[in-house]
């Protein structure tokens, strides 16, 4: 192999390492101190709530947002450590909401009412959620990840933006119930 | 292929521990494969998490889902491959314990009528690392 293949085959394995590094850095961080406002959401779809909750009925609770679907593991993971804030929260002026928005087309069954109310049962989840099957939610606040949660202070401005898997007791559960305390004290 | 291989290589480079021999592992899986007596897989469709490939012996051809090194697929929302008219699902009996990946590459058998496809590679990938979920499309075409 001549000198020049063995640069430009060192280059490109040293573009592709880059590459990936950079990707991680650049979307997966999550976001403290965001200030902008919300976007009101217009989901008329909704699962343990009698009618469709809209952000400006919630202002002056916290919101926290949870961006997930019941064929995604890291989303399903993630509930016990929700239901817990839920728990914990609810009454001190949390109101935590998932936004149930699908991987797939219809064909892969995320779309039915039915499935999301079997998970949401299965799950054990009583706070309200939200059908985002047209994604509309989803890219009104700009989301790229399952899961993914958004925090959002009683002035209804976004504070928080986080993705990833979260457990009970690990150092991203404590970063949120920080995070919930913090806006609940203000 | 060769963007492949330079892809696995540098994936192993650029990890270690689990993620490192994963990728070893997924170096040894395609030698034992390219070994098995078919022609060498042509590698139809890449993206930084997973790649197709397509497979052919005397069975006939079939696609191959190979994921990059630490990222897995979602065996809950099985792998797709979408045509003007119909749907297409990957499988395979291997999962990881839990049930929620699939432990060895999802296959997908195409039918010898077909004498060519055109379509939407759908599969939701979950990279370790990053404890998330993404979507990824990708174009897909198989001359058969």
């Amino acid at each position: 192999m001549r000198a020049s293949h063995v640069v430009l085959v060192v280059g490109i394995i040293g573009a592709a390492m880059l590459s990936r590094q950079g990707d991680a850095r650049a979307t997966l961080l999550p976001r403290d101190d965001v200030r902008g406002p919300a976007p009101a959401w217009r989901n008329d779809t909704w699962l343990n709530s009698s009618s469709p909750i809209t952000l400006e009925s919630l202002k002056g609770r916290v919101v926290l947002l949870n961006f997930w679907t019941y064929a995604c593991y890291n989303c399903t993971n993630t509930v016990p450590a929700l239901t817990a804030l839920d728990a914990k929260y609810r009454s001190r002026g949390l109101s935590l909401l998932g936004m149930h928005t699908p991987e797939y087309p219809p064909h892969g069954g995320e779309h039915d009412t039915t499935n999301v109310r079997k998970a949401l049962t299965r799950q054990q989840i009583t706070y309200p959620n939200a059908m985002d099957n047209d994604r509309a939610t989803w890219r009104l606040y700009g989301i790229r990840y399952w899961p993914s949660l958004v925090l959002i202070d009683k002035q209804g401005r976004i504070r928080h933006e986080g993705y990833g898997e979260v457990h009970v007791g690990d150092r991203w559960y404590a970063d949120w119930e920080r995070r919930i305390e913090q806006l609940l004290a203000e | 292929m060769k963007q492949a291989l330079v892809a696995r290589f540098a994936g192993v480079l650029g990890v270690t521990g689990v993620t490192g021999v994963t990728g070893v592992l997924g170096m040894l899986w395609t030698a034992s494969c390219t070994g098995s007596g078919g022609s060498p897989p042509r590698v139809l469709a890449e993206h930084t998490l997973l790649h197709v490939e397509q497979h052919t012996d005397t069975t006939g051809d079939v696609l191959r889902l190979v994921p990059e090194t630490g990222a897995r697929i979602n065996a809950q929302l099985v792998p797709a491959l979408e045509l003007r008219d119909t749907v297409l699902y990957f499988g395979g009996d291997s999962l990881t314990a839990d049930g929620a990946y699939f432990a060895a590459p999802p296959t997908l058998q195409l039918s010898r009528s077909m004498s060519s496809i055109h379509g939407t590679l759908r599969a939701s990938v979950c990279p370790a690392a990053q404890r998330v979920c993404v979507i990824i499309e990708l174009p897909v075409s198989v001359g058969l």
